[in-house]
Parts: structure tokens; sequence; C-alpha cells
């Protein structure tokens, strides 16, 4: 009888360890799991070879005279689309414009699929909160490299190019 | 008698419930262990991959910023990222003095947009109607780069700046 309620005894202490190893275990892993993910999204959120494609396109020559004697690069275009002018050498909408470049700009550069690595990629310009342009092509994946440009006047160009 | 057997059974279980306590314990602390260290281990190899590509694109962006294929203040305002293609043509021809001087094999500056596709290469008479300058040779490994490719063009009457989407690849060893 005694025997007895010592080995009960003995079961509920092993049972209560069991479950502190179990609750610890987890927290553990949800705490790594926030750790993984939170340095993850920080690497590939700094991408230099994408810092470099954003200071490229900038500089693209659209096809687009507003307001000035030659053609206007790409951080012009968005101003003229942001103040929704038309471009005086052929009469097209700025936006549409910075539309056409920006869709050509990418679709050259980073190739989906054809042997690449490239899934699929976005842009996003926006200005205080509000998208000017936002244009996405192919698959979002958990893996990504990305950047963000801030512009004069606020302006933010975010890209992410998934693999 | 029934006591003292009751006092040994009592003793082994106590001893068996510190056994079992103390393989679990050495378990839980070498899985938690091995599960640290492959997360810390991927962690490193990730950082490491990181560096390896901001050193290769540092490298290359040294190069396109370098007096010879910068932009400078050629376009309006100084420009990163940018190379001249008008300064190009001309290194083209002068090549053979420049072999060695960045310490690489090969360097090629190619148009991705507008122009771009087949690689029609450039030389004194094709010029700017044409996609990419290669100095030296193209063998090797290549570590590339995002520039705006920049000309002053004829249109008209007037020479206007025109910047388009390139990349510069860069050519190591072979």
């Amino acid at each position: 009888m005694g025997v007895k309620v010592l080995r009960k005894t003995g079961q509920e202490e092993m049972v209560g360890f069991g479950i502190i190893a179990v609750i610890i275990t987890l927290i553990m892993f949800f705490l790594l799991v926030f750790y993984i993910t939170k340095r993850s999204e920080e690497s590939l959120d700094n991408s230099y070879e994408i810092e470099s494609f954003i200071q490229a396109m900038l500089q693209y020559t659209t096809d687009c005279k507003s307001g000035y004697l030659s053609k206007m690069p790409i951080e012009r275009t968005i101003e003229a689309c942001r103040n929704e002018l038309r471009c005086e050498n052929n009469g097209r909408n700025a936006c549409d414009v910075l539309n056409d470049s920006l869709i050509g700009i990418l679709d050259n550069s980073f190739l989906i699929g054809e042997g690449g690595y490239v899934r699929g990629y976005e842009i996003t310009i926006k200005q205080e909160n509000e998208n000017i342009l936002y244009y996405k092509k192919g698959n979002q994946t958990q893996v990504y490299k990305g950047a963000t440009q801030i512009l004069p006047n606020n302006k933010e160009i975010i890209v992410r190019v998934y693999y | 008698m029934v006591v003292n057997y009751l006092k040994d059974s009592l003793g082994q279980i106590k001893i068996q419930q510190m056994i079992f306590m103390l393989i679990a314990v050495t378990f839980f602390i070498i899985f938690t262990g091995l599960f640290i260290g492959i997360i810390v281990m991927s962690d490193i190899k990730k950082s490491s991959e990181i560096i390896n590509e901001k050193e290769a694109i540092l490298l290359v962006s040294k190069l396109s910023d370098s007096p010879e294929f910068s932009c400078g203040n050629a376009f309006g305002t100084t420009r990163m990222n940018c190379i001249d293609f008008d300064k190009l043509i001309i290194l083209k021809d002068m090549a053979d003095k420049y072999k060695g001087f960045w310490g690489v094999a090969g360097i090629k500056v190619k148009k991705i947009f507008p122009q771009g596709g087949e690689g029609i290469e450039c030389d004194n008479v094709n010029y700017p109607n044409c996609t990419e300058i290669t100095l030296f040779s193209t063998s090797g490994t290549g570590l590339s780069n995002f520039v705006s490719i920049c000309g002053k063009i004829r249109e008209g009457e007037e020479i206007v700046d025109i910047c388009e989407m390139g990349k510069i690849v860069v050519y190591y060893g072979g």
C-alpha cells in the first residue's frame, strides 16, 4: 500500500517534469522562430544589388518633357506623375510614361523563369503612405532581396525581388 | 522484514526516478543545444553570404565609379552607379594601354533597356546604335551590378543627355 502511494508520487513528479520541459521547449521554439524571422527580414531588405538597381533606375531618361529643356529622368517623372502633369513632347500622361518605363526596366532587368532564379518582383512608389505607383509580376516567395530608397518630399521607392 | 523490504523498494524507486530525471534532463539539454547550434550556424552562413554579396558588388561599384568610367558631372549633377558610354568607346580604342590597370581579366558594359536583347558590340562605326562594350577578355568568373549608361545623343538640332538601364560585368581569373 505504502509502495503504491510512493510510486504514484514519483509518476506525478515525472509527469510534472515532462510538462515543464514541453512548456520550456515551446517557449524557446517560439522565441527562436521570432528571432530568425526578424533577422532574415533585416538582412534581406538591405540588398546592395537592389540598392544599385534603384539608383540606376532613377537616372533612366524617360520619353517625357515637362517644364525642362531635356527629357526627364525617372526621379522627375515620379514628381510629374504625382502632380498629374502631361508630357510636353508627346501629350502623354506622365504616369503612363512612368508606368511603361518602369515595367520595361523591371522586365528586362529581372527575367522571371528562363533558367534564372527570379520568381517575381514588386515595386512600390509612395509619398506619405499614398501609393503613386505599384507594380507586381510573378510569384511572391519567402526568399527575397529588397531595398528602400528615400527621395525628397518623403517619397519612397521599395523594390523586392523574389527568388 | 516487511519494513526493510519497503525501505529497499523506496530507495530503488528514488534512484530510478533520479536516473530517469538525469537522463531526461541530459537529453533535453543536448537537443536544445543542437537546435540552437544549427540555428546559429545557419545565421552565420547567411551573414557570410550577405558580406560576400556586398563585397562583390562594392568591388564592381568601385570600378564603375572610377574616373575612366563614371559620368562625373557631365550630365548635370554628380551621379553614382553611372557610366559614361562616350568615355568608354574612346577607352575601348586604348584598351591595350589599360590592360592590368584595374587588376581584372575583363570588363563588359551592356545596355538592358530600352535597347538590349541580342548584344551588338560597339565600334567606331555603329556607335551609339549598339548595346555593349567589351574591354579585354570575358573569360573567368563574372560579377555584375546595375548601372545607368549615359551618353550625349543628337536629336534633331540639339544634343540631349540620355541615360539607359544597363549592367557592368567584371571578370576575374580566367
